[in-house]
């Protein structure tokens, strides 16, 4: 890392408009139990430079796996090359929006470095979890898994930031899969999809009653054998968090990328119809929907200190009291469009240019106990953790699978359906939001595979939010 | 440290190295400008140790004296503190492979200005119909080795191109658009001016759009359309393991008929649109797969530890030490072409739909039905009488491919080569396929 100026001040002399540079450094550790036996324990590094300028008021990038100088100063040249080439197409020349420079340093709040945490410990807690899930007849197969991951980057650009930050995240999970005759059903703890995740040590596993949850887990799995089949029609639906959470990442998250909505995603993952003119005017939910965007948020998988282009942490309001207020920006689109950068730039790894990424996207809680909310939705389903997620490529109409849908009567979790799935057009969904539960009932959920660009980039992400009703959606079993 | 070197140090345990690198250049266009245009460089070596049953895998993109070894000593630390994972075979014995020719110099050769100037070519064709453009045209040069304790010793130089393009008529808020891409080994025989074509005579015949409501309707699905559902079907059907857990559609139902007659898939690495691997990541040679025969489910692919307990013959599908020792994949799929062209099929359809392609499609909501749903997108277009009538806006399907792939009526005489995430290393061949009585379940506008 100590070579990256080296970059910079070769690029000042090419004459470039603007350069930064990126070094990382990243260790990785994946334990996988299947079927209770230790089918992976990967440990990984990777480790290199990617260098990003403008030249004629055009992007170029390039990224090489090295920290020596030498090879710092060649990929930096190539960057320029790079850029030089991108602006025969240039129509208008790019700027980058005002912001203060930093020199600075930021490491993530750990009680329990995850790679202190002696191998044999974390197999052991696997291996307990695979007890008891796998410890029924129906149970045909089971998977455990933990992580952690440590980033060291350095940022420097050609305005003067120096900033060094040393992330941690940790996560862990587990999945059951019950299977008799033709029917197949599975559950998850805490979340499908590799688990939870934190920007935390490991004391976000330790607190992730991981155990304790295992034995109701794998009696849900084998209880959807037979259950019914989630009934059709228009229902009001409690969603609880961890749906809720992939709810708000792709209609709500996704769509205010800026970049996304400005057109630069169009061939792949397509725009956004929450378009600028609607900024102040589009009332996206209820006046109790508020959405805000920040990389502050304690333990949130999208906390930092700063993004991939110096840009410091911050809370940005995206839907207040329903309306639709703000964006995730960066500087280019802070140029662009007059919102402000955000510090949600950022990159897979060094070898990536940064694109505007989700952050923590939190649904503020609302003032709703959970029993009353369930004891106030007689006839509705509740829905809990995702299976299947599709969106169209403006984000509008969506459908989504969970796991298991419990139908409410009597002002209780009656019974059991399996296949649930629910679809729907994004602000008619929102605008049908009635309840929102309380902070004791809020987590902030991490993602850590939010995948975006091309060359695809995987970001960490999380949000946050509680158990919510959503009235007259459209439900039913997924075929 | 070279192989060989890293061998000699794991003394008695059985030793697995891969190497994997790539140099990639990606330029991206938007809004008929580049605004992303970037290369990387780097290579991951793999090592994989076992001794009986014990295993420890670490990964490094440090290629230093000083990265290797501590890389090994990784591998060789965790492999001591682990648990034993029974069954664990080792290493693969030494083995002969097939040549397949996955090397093309004219796309090794290519840089940022060649990709910059098919881009600006595209912008230029797009503004003749006075379209905006977006798309992505890359290239990339890998090379895969591996070695192992027991003398496997395999290496593969690939190329591989690809682009897309989507051309749009209007505002970036819901734009008339079309699509087409390429993919490919050998730059210099790719019709990019074609491709590009493509998409924007498509985004002119998009404009207009009217809404149609949902229902089961006949369709062509054009090559890419397709794929997207042959893509989901083999994550969630080809896997051993997908088999093993009884997820797979395919699972309790070998030598059973479950989709139509005209379905026949494949997979080959020595033949077709563009050749792959001829050894997978754990040094088995990659053996050719009928998946599907005549609507049949006949075989899946099988990684070494995955087919051991089930008493069966691994397929050369496994992903090796950086991966799960029970996962595999096909990863060269080739769907069997028919008798039809694509203007045939069309004319088949007294009232139907044609659609370019499906975004963001699911294959988890019931894995054993092959239940997917997702979102036509760029291009779709009422047909009547076998003659292309108007664009319509965009509609969600969702369909039990098990039941819908039973209705398929005719399949195109001519495969597409379709890219994946690992198209350095495969691809798919897929053709446009003509379905009875496809279900579309929602649509986004309102009207008529």
């Amino acid at each position: 890392m100590e070579f990256l100026p080296a970059a910079i001040d070769r690029l000042k002399k090419l004459g470039c408009d603007y350069a930064d540079a990126r070094s990382e450094e990243l260790r990785n550790e994946t334990i996988v139990l299947r079927n209770g036996r230790v089918e992976a324990v990967n440990r990984s590094t990777d480790s290199g430079v990617g260098v990003r300028v403008i030249v004629d008021g055009a992007w170029g990038f390039a990224g090489i796996a090295s920290q020596t100088e030498a090879d710092i100063v060649t990929v930096a040249e190539q960057a320029f090359e790079i850029a030089k080439a991108s602006a025969t197409t240039k129509k208008k020349a790019v700027k980058l929006g005002e912001i203060e420079i930093y020199q600075d340093t930021y490491e993530t709040p750990v009680e329990k470095d995850p790679f202190e945490v002696p191998l044999n410990a974390k197999i052991q807690m696997l291996s307990k979890i695979s007890d008891v899930i796998s410890a029924h007849e129906k149970v045909v197969a089971t998977e455990a898994s933990c992580g952690a991951l440590h980033i060291n980057k350095r940022f420097v650009s050609t305005e003067g930031a120096d900033i060094m930050q040393h992330l941690v995240e940790s996560g862990s999970g587990y999945e059951v899969t019950a299977k008799d005759g033709d029917e197949v059903q599975r559950r998850t703890y805490p979340n499908s999809f590799r688990g939870d995740w934190a920007k935390r040590g490991w004391e976000h596993v330790d607190e992730m009653k991981l155990l304790e949850n295992a034995e109701r887990i794998r009696d849900e799995a084998v209880m959807l054998l037979t259950a019914e089949t989630c009934p059709a029609g228009k229902r009001d639906i409690i969603i609880f968090g961890d749906q809720l959470a992939l709810q708000i990442h792709e209609s709500n998250g996704h769509p205010i990328e800026l970049d996304r909505v400005l057109g630069t995603e169009i061939s792949l993952a397509g725009g956004s119809f929450m378009q600028p003119h609607l900024v102040g005017n589009l009332k996206y939910g209820s006046d109790i929907v508020n959405i805000y965007a920040d990389s502050i948020s304690p333990g949130g998988l999208g906390t930092f200190g700063y993004d991939d282009e110096g840009v410091k942490s911050t809370r940005t309001d995206i839907i207040k009291n329903g309306l639709f207020v703000g964006y995730l920006s960066s500087r280019e689109c802070q140029s662009l469009t007059g919102h402000r950068a955000n510090g949600a730039m950022r990159a897979d790894g060094w070898s990536n240019m940064p694109l505007i990424r989700m952050i923590n996207i939190n649904l503020a809680p609302g003032d709703w106990e959970y029993d009353e909310l369930i004891g106030d939705s007689d006839g509705a389903i509740l829905l809990q953790t995702n299976k299947s997620w599709s969106i169209d490529d403006r984000r509008v109409n969506f459908k989504f699978g969970c796991e298991i849908g419990w139908i409410i009567e009597g002002g209780k979790l009656a019974r059991p359906v399996k296949n649930p799935a629910y679809t729907g057009i994004t602000p008619e969904f929102w605008n049908s939001c009635d309840a929102i539960c309380n902070e004791k009932y809020w987590h902030i959920w991490g993602i850590p595979s939010c995948g975006k660009g091309e060359p695809m980039q995987s970001a960490h992400v999380a949000h946050g939010a509680s158990p919510s009703r959503f009235r007259n959606v459209s439900v039913g079993g997924q075929s | 440290m070279m192989s060989d070197d890293i061998i000699a140090k794991c003394g008695d345990a059985g030793c697995e190295i891969v190497f994997s690198h790539t140099a990639s250049g990606l330029t991206r266009l938007a809004n008929s400008t580049i605004h992303q245009n970037v290369s990387k460089e780097s290579t991951d070596v793999s090592i994989r140790v076992s001794r009986d049953d014990m295993v420890g895998v670490a990964t490094t993109n440090v290629l230093t004296p000083e990265g290797l070894f501590d890389c090994l000593f990784n591998a060789l630390e965790i492999m001591k503190m682990s648990e034993p994972l029974e069954g664990f075979p080792g290493p693969f014995p030494k083995a002969e492979y097939r040549v397949t020719n996955t090397w093309v110099d004219a796309t090794a050769a290519w840089g940022p200005s060649d990709r910059a100037k098919v881009a600006a070519d595209a912008i230029a064709r797009g503004a003749e119909d006075g379209l905006t453009l977006a798309g992505a045209v890359e290239n990339a040069v890998s090379e895969i080795a591996i070695a192992n304790s027991l003398g496997v010793r395999g290496y593969q130089p690939l190329t591989s191109f690809s682009c897309n393009f989507v051309a749009m008529d209007g505002e970036k808020d819901d734009p008339p658009s079309g699509y087409a891409a390429l993919t490919g080994r050998d730059v210099s025989s790719a019709d990019f001016a074609d491709t590009y074509g493509t998409a924007c005579k498509k985004a002119v015949l998009a404009r207009n759009p009217v809404v149609i409501e949902p229902g089961a309707w006949d369709v062509v699905l054009e090559a890419a359309a397709f794929t997207e559902l042959v893509e989901w079907f083999n994550y969630i059907a080809f896997s051993g393991r997908a088999v093993q857990d009884g997820r797979s559609p395919l699972a309790g139902r070998f030598g059973q008929k479950i989709t139509g007659d005209k379905i026949t898939i494949t997979d080959d690495a020595y033949n077709g649109n563009m050749m792959g691997l001829p050894f997978d990541f754990e040094g088995v040679p990659r053996k050719q797969l009928t998946l599907i025969d005549k609507g049949v489910a006949n075989e899946v692919s099988w990684s070494r530890f995955a087919a051991q307990r089930e008493g069966k013959e691994p397929t050369g599908h496994s992903f090796g030490p950086g991966s799960m020792p029970s996962d595999s994949l096909p990863l060269n799929l080739k769907v069997k072409t028919g008798d039809k062209s694509l203007g045939e099929m069309v004319k088949m359809l007294d009232r139907g739909i044609q659609v370019t392609r499906f975004h963001y499609v699911n294959g988890l909501l019931d894995t054993r039905q092959a239940v997917m749903t997702g979102m036509t997108r760029d291009g779709a277009w009422v047909v009547e009488n076998g003659e292309v009538k108007h664009a319509i806006k965009d509609l969600r399907f969702t369909a039990g491919m098990l039941d819908a792939w039973k209705r398929i009526d005719a399949i195109e005489n001519k495969a597409h080569p379709c890219g994946a995430w690992w198209s350095a290393i495969g691809s798919y061949d897929v053709p446009g396929v003509l379905i009875r009585g496809f279900t579309f379940t929602g649509k986004t506008g309102k009207g008529s």
